[in-house]
């Protein structure tokens, strides 16, 4: 099946059975290495990509589902002015996330700010929940969420 | 299903007809809403177990819609529990938004949508209990030979959610539409999801909907499930409960919790889940009193 689709901004197109995991597909035919799979398709999060601006799976997506959407993953967004004010949000309250799970907490953050600029301590919650990975606290995570959506919003209004 | 081998054919509809009439010509075809719980159910590393023909609901616009009116709340079937989520506190019936609040995390709230989470056959999804507190309605669309006509044409039915699992319910070909909420007067709403294992593999969902005024239970509704067996529910109870003066005495009481004891009996073998239905229903009633 040929399923054409905009990837990190630019339409793509890929010859690939319907029904393969999208991780696999977005990792092995597009090269973006931020992709994992650490679980059994049981919802860790870090296989986590941004489709129409909504944080999902890619794991339990099937290719078909890629089909005409808008997919974002870390490579992308690494290559926006958002993924700034990711970086100092949490480099600021001195959370460094793994290579494994930052690329997910990564899209996580820029999911929830693109719904809100103003999230709760509970939607922060949320957001920090959503990846499974024992490298940094959950509490420190939620802060630099809202630390993150601080500076996004202080650097909106300045613009 | 298929194996990897066999890659499944994949159709994507915009219109309910279209849908309909893809299923109808497609033999072992079904309906894809987030596919979320298949997904997560399907075991092989690389390719999703789908059936052999998928007709993904995703482009159907009409299905994503949600409004409010006098009523209620309309759902359509393939909005998202996230969106639904994200509609807000003020505008869901009492108890969805914490009951929402207890379904998995956002990513897979993104994909998950309200139809396909009151389909699951082979589970209860957590939700369920409390739209049958609510009184959901359920309206579908099928396509029926009319006497005279070549061509089936679209029919639709409503029903209740307590009539989706039992022999009224989805047939094959058979698609849900939308949700009807309606707005009930409730003052108290509760959704508890209490996990009984450390691994999360027994839980006990507790739902409980209740209208006082001046210290009186008008109305009172209560359902229990395990998301394996159905939901527990004595509409008798409920019945009687109604116009008891709060705090609830001790006779009312005792009979409150008999009801549960009787409820909960086709979970012998789980001391546990009785205990901890037992103990809600003493809090919750406790809470309202005060």
């Amino acid at each position: 099946m040929t399923i054409s689709f905009y990837l990190n901004g630019q339409p793509v197109e890929v010859d690939v059975l319907p029904h393969r995991r999208s991780t696999d597909v977005l990792h092995e035919e597009f090269g973006l290495r931020s992709l994992h799979r650490t679980c059994q398709n049981q919802g860790c999060g870090i296989c986590l990509i941004l489709l129409d601006e909504q944080p999902v799976l890619s794991c339990l997506l099937p290719a078909f589902e890629l089909r005409d959407r808008d997919i974002w993953t870390a490579e992308g967004l690494a290559l926006l002015k958002e993924f700034g004010d990711i970086v100092e949000g949490f480099g600021s309250v001195g959370v460094r996330p793994c290579p494994i799970c930052g690329p997910a907490r990564t899209l996580a953050t820029e999911a929830l700010l693109r719904r809100t600029l103003r999230p709760t301590r509970q939607q922060a919650k949320d957001t920090a929940a959503s990846i499974r990975c024992d490298c940094c606290s959950e509490a420190r995570v939620i802060s630099a969420v809202l630390k993150t959506a601080r500076i996004r919003e202080a650097r909106l209004h300045a613009q | 299903m298929p194996s990897k081998h066999t890659a499944p054919r994949t159709y994507f509809p915009r219109t309910i007809a279209e849908a309909l009439d893809i299923h109808a010509s497609q033999q072992g075809a079904v309906f894809w809403a987030g596919g979320t719980h298949l997904a997560q159910s399907s075991h092989n590393r690389r390719y999703i177990d789908l059936p052999r023909v998928v007709v993904s609901l995703g482009r159907v616009e009409e299905l994503a819609r949600a409004s409010r009116s006098e009523e209620g709340l309309e759902l359509g079937s393939m909005m998202s529990l996230d969106r639904l989520d994200s509609i807000g506190r003020n505008a869901l019936p009492l108890g969805l938004p914490e009951a929402l609040a207890h379904l998995g995390s956002r990513p897979l709230r993104c994909r998950a949508t309200i139809g396909g989470h009151i389909a699951m056959r082979d589970r209860m999804g957590d939700l369920t209990g409390l739209l049958q507190l609510l009184d959901t309605q359920i309206e579908t669309r099928y396509l029926k030979l009319r006497r005279g006509r070549r061509k089936p044409a679209i029919s639709s039915r409503k029903l209740s959610l307590s009539q989706l699992n039992g022999p009224e319910g989805l047939q094959d070909g058979e698609l849900i539409v939308r949700l009807s909420i309606p707005h009930g007067d409730w003052t108290h709403g509760f959704a508890l999801k209490i996990p009984v294992t450390g691994n999360g593999r027994r839980q006990l969902n507790f739902y409980a909907l209740a209208r006082v005024d001046k210290n009186v239970l008008n109305q009172w509704r209560m359902a229990l499930s395990d998301g394996q067996s159905g939901i527990l529910r004595d509409r008798d109870l409920e019945v009687a409960m109604a116009g008891k003066p709060l705090p609830l005495s001790k006779r009312d009481m005792d009979a409150l919790e008999g009801s549960v004891e009787h409820l909960t009996r086709v979970w012998e073998n789980r001391p546990c889940e009785r205990e901890i239905a037992q103990r809600l229903t003493r809090g919750i009633l406790t809470d309202i009193s005060t």
